[in-house]
């Protein structure tokens, strides 16, 4: 797989990063070299797969309601609403400062 | 130099109680055999020596008054990767884009460990902003595994693993992203895990990828990182992605009895994908396992081929967003010599960074870049979840998964930093449990050639205890802790 300079110049102006004309074609071609190899995921039996975690609530969660049906890892930790809003731990200004 | 240093944490602290060693000395004793010792490793960017020894006379007070100790590491010399916070401390990240940057608070790490008495001795290398396996890509320079300077300790945290492996500090705290921990423990003949995702706070570490980071130990045995995992876990409302959950008593796990427990063995990290002597190696903890009344059996999970794919698309989009405020206005060192606003972010990036943090950035805009986001970013999202559904269902069956930790022993300084793609499958057998946010404990397993290697094993979220535990029993096979590395044998006696 190739990506063209053209490509690369696209890619550093959003990225805001400055290179020089020989790292754009260095880059171009080991990024591409790169990209090549990523190929491989087409073959991945995916299409019943959703891109978040399945135990982590598919649409957002209202007023009113406190999640706690999170799977493992960083999830377990619910969500608390305070009407339409989540509520956000203090950290300025609390015991813990 | 003092015999006390090749000594594991554990035992330090027995000396400390009975004290027939000070804190203090065994700390003068630290940096007598740092300063000699660095200009072969070079494993640390700073050293903190006046916190080291304020440290060092508060907890000398505390053994001499039999004092109750704040945790059961207090007094012994730690070792901090530079890309977690220290306050008053420069945290570089290995980057000219830090270089200046001094920290104004502690990581909740560093909270913990000082308030639990440890001796922080400093600050050690790494790949710039944790991007490579070697740490050839520091600007300090390349630290040099101390079984054979020639070659590399592993990455990122490669200044961690080989001070503790020379016995520059007796413990040492990294981070792992894709094997950050693992790899360089493995290479540099030491024990490092890599807690499960959530475990142990984030507060005070340089984001990286925000979805796989996780800080965790490099010890010299596995009760010494069950000790310092059990000091650093915990839910912090400083980081909405730890957890919420109990922290066990980790050193309380080890030596239980593992008969009848099932053990998986992934055939797809066997045999021709990885060298002779470390399939010898897997061959010989297997026969270990069973002795031990084990259940151990070859499974497949086929989703493991798109680990390092998946892995090279997400890692570098989370990234991009990360390093997204280094840009000389936020964070990070100004170029001076632009003339607009615009020009000054780009240029201040351009000669911030180096080629291979560069190299990620570039990638991570590109897949999530209009018209490239479904084709890689959303397919790899969904191939995570791939992996992680194969390992869940797999514990279904199976306590815990064994494996390579590495591919091969440790490369050579220069060998493949000229070939990206290389040098990424470095990762191979250590991305999977970062993609599945699930703990890995890397073991010394045996010896070849003179290089250590390691066998790796994986666990349920938030099982530690387990992974510790058949861990324990594996060490006690090699016992290795108290070796001295070849490459600093001159100057350790």
């Amino acid at each position: 797989m190739s990506i063209s300079e053209s490509d690369i110049n696209r890619v550093i102006k959003l990225a805001h990063l400055s290179l020089s004309p020989e790292t754009v074609s260095r880059f171009s071609e080991q990024v591409g070299s790169i990209m090549g190899h990523m190929a491989v995921l087409s073959d991945a039996p995916i299409a019943d797969l959703s891109p978040t975690d399945p135990n982590s609530p598919s649409t957002p969660v209202q007023a009113d309601k406190v999640y706690t049906g999170f799977g493992d890892c960083a999830s377990v930790n619910p969500v608390y609403m305070d009407g339409p809003y989540f509520v956000v731990p203090k950290i300025a200004g609390s015991d813990a400062e | 130099m003092s015999s006390t240093l090749p000594l594991s944490a554990a035992e330090l602290v027995e000396q400390f109680k009975s004290r027939k060693l000070k804190v203090k000395s065994v700390v003068s004793d630290i940096f007598g055999h740092i300063k000699a010792s660095e200009p072969k490793l070079n494993s640390f960017t700073a050293l903190t020596e006046e916190l080291a020894y304020q440290a060092a006379d508060k907890m000398d007070a505390a053994y001499d008054k039999g004092d109750a100790l704040p945790s059961p590491l207090a007094g012994v010399p730690i070792s901090i990767k530079d890309n977690i916070n220290i306050r008053g401390q420069k945290t570089t990240c290995c980057s000219a884009m830090l270089k200046d940057f001094v920290a104004p608070f502690d990581a909740t790490v560093t909270q913990k460990v000082l308030a639990a008495g440890m001796v922080p001795v400093g600050k050690t290398n790494l790949d710039e902003f944790a991007m490579g396996s070697s740490t050839e890509t520091s600007i300090f320079g390349t630290s040099r595994n101390p079984w054979d300077l020639a070659r590399v300790p592993g990455g990122s945290s490669g200044g961690a693993a080989a001070s503790v492996a020379a016995h520059q500090a007796f413990l040492a705290l990294g981070s792992d992203t894709g094997g950050s921990i693992r790899q360089p423990a493995a290479y540099c003949g030491i024990v490092g895990i890599k807690p499960t995702y959530g475990r142990v706070s984030r507060f005070g570490l340089v984001a990286f990828a925000s979805s796989l980071d996780q800080i965790g130990p490099l010890t010299k045995t596995v009760k010494d990182a069950a000790l310092l995992l059990e000091t650093i876990c915990g839910h912090d409302v400083q980081d909405s992605t730890s957890a919420d959950m109990p922290v066990p008593q980790f050193s309380a796990a080890l030596g239980q009895d593992i008969k009848g427990m099932k053990i998986a063995i992934p055939k797809e990290l066997s045999g021709d994908a990885i060298s002779a002597p470390i399939a010898e190696s897997l061959e010989n903890a297997i026969t270990f396992y069973k002795s031990q009344g084990a259940i151990v059996e070859w499974v497949s999970i086929e989703s493991l081929k798109y680990a390092v794919p998946t892995y090279y698309i997400i890692a570098p989009a989370e990234a991009s967003a990360n390093l997204a405020r280094f840009d000389g206005v936020r964070y990070g060192n100004r170029d001076r010599s632009s003339a607009t606003l615009q020009a000054m972010i780009a240029d201040s990036r351009g000669k911030g960074f180096g080629d291979e943090v560069k190299r990620r950035i570039v990638i991570g805009t590109y897949v999530l870049s209009s018209g490239y986001y479904d084709a890689y970013y959303l397919k790899a999202q969904k191939v995570r979840q791939l992996i992680k559904k194969d390992f869940m269902n797999l514990f279904q069956t199976y306590s815990a998964i064994l494996m390579p930790t590495t591919p091969h022993p440790a490369f050579k300084v220069g060998e493949k930093i000229n070939d990206p793609w290389s040098m990424y499958l470095e990762d191979i057998s250590t991305i999977p449990a970062n993609m599945a946010g699930l703990p890995a404990l890397s073991v010394p397993s045996g010896v070849t050639n003179g290089l250590p290697i390691g066998l790796q094993i994986i666990g349920k979220p938030f099982d530690e205890a387990t992974v510790l535990n058949l861990g324990h029993h594996l060490e006690t096979q090699f016992n290795f802790h108290h070796r001295i590395p070849t490459g600093i044998q001159d100057l350790l006696k």
